[in-house]
């Protein structure tokens, strides 16, 4: 059970950090996107580039937000099943 | 011959309103989204220290130290006579570059978030409605009319009026 505890607490930290990278992301892309515009014309293939770095970052924050494994119910649907010392499920 | 009248056409329709079209970068406060010309923006970055400065007004949340300049802060919710709010991770500060008599000053707000840089037609920019001659609307460029939505658009000059520069630049020099 504690190790499970752990697992998780590891992966809500990871969460946390995906989290704040893409919203750091986010944040440079936006800053891009505003010297892109500051160089006018010669700015539109790097405001593109901004643009897509944005989009990176939202998917990541998305991803952080929705992870792929629910985390509460992992612990409670291996309960019944009588697991032995050191196997793991997955 | 279409052509050239299309050409001529747009030019015309462009020409109109055209000073307020432009790029925009959106912000959430309190709920609500506005947006400030981008090219007033100097840098956006998260929340980081602020050093207060006594006997400021309450907006003036301080000074902060941006690559070896001392740049002053306000906070834009208070400004606007909003609720003050605790700073979130999601806080940011925008460095605008405002006009003042000496040229541009930059001046950082506080917004409760960053949210895009849009590019905005005259066709999406309405003028600010009459509100009645007890609200000043000076410091509004007008209303941007996005996806169903009402985005406010900024004059970050006029919202960071002479009299806060002022005040200002007495106490950093």
């Amino acid at each position: 059970m504690r190790e499970e505890n752990d697992t998780s607490r590891k992966l809500l930290k990871l969460m946390e950090v995906v989290d704040e990278v893409a919203f750091q992301a986010s944040i440079l892309a936006l800053q891009a996107s505003v010297a892109a515009a500051g160089a006018g014309e010669n700015g539109l293939g790097f405001a593109r580039t901004a643009d897509e770095v944005r989009d990176l970052a939202r998917r990541g924050a998305q991803a952080a937000k929705e992870p792929a494994v629910p985390l509460p119910h992992s612990t409670s649907s291996r309960k019944p099943f009588p697991v032995g010392e050191g196997e793991r499920i997955f | 011959m279409p052509t050239s009248t299309l050409v001529a056409n747009e030019s015309s329709t462009a020409g109109q309103t055209d000073a307020r079209a432009g790029k925009y970068l959106t912000f959430q406060l309190a709920k609500e989204e506005f947006g400030i010309r981008v090219l007033k923006v100097r840098e956006i970055m998260g929340l980081q220290e602020i050093t207060a400065v006594p006997q400021t007004p309450m907006h003036i949340k301080g000074v902060i130290n941006l690559r070896g300049k001392v740049v002053p802060v306000i906070d834009l919710r208070l400004k606007f006579g909003l609720d003050a709010a605790e700073y979130t991770q999601r806080t940011c500060i925008i460095v605008t570059q405002v006009q003042g008599e000496s040229g541009l000053i930059p001046m950082g707000i506080v917004v409760d978030g960053v949210s895009e840089v849009l590019n905005l037609t005259a066709q999406e920019i309405e003028d600010t409605p009459d509100f009645g001659e007890a609200v000043t609307g000076q410091y509004l460029l007008g209303m941007a009319k996005v996806k169903g939505k009402v985005k406010i658009l900024l004059d970050i000059d006029r919202v960071l009026s002479s009299q806060d520069l002022h005040g200002l630049t007495a106490i950093l020099t």
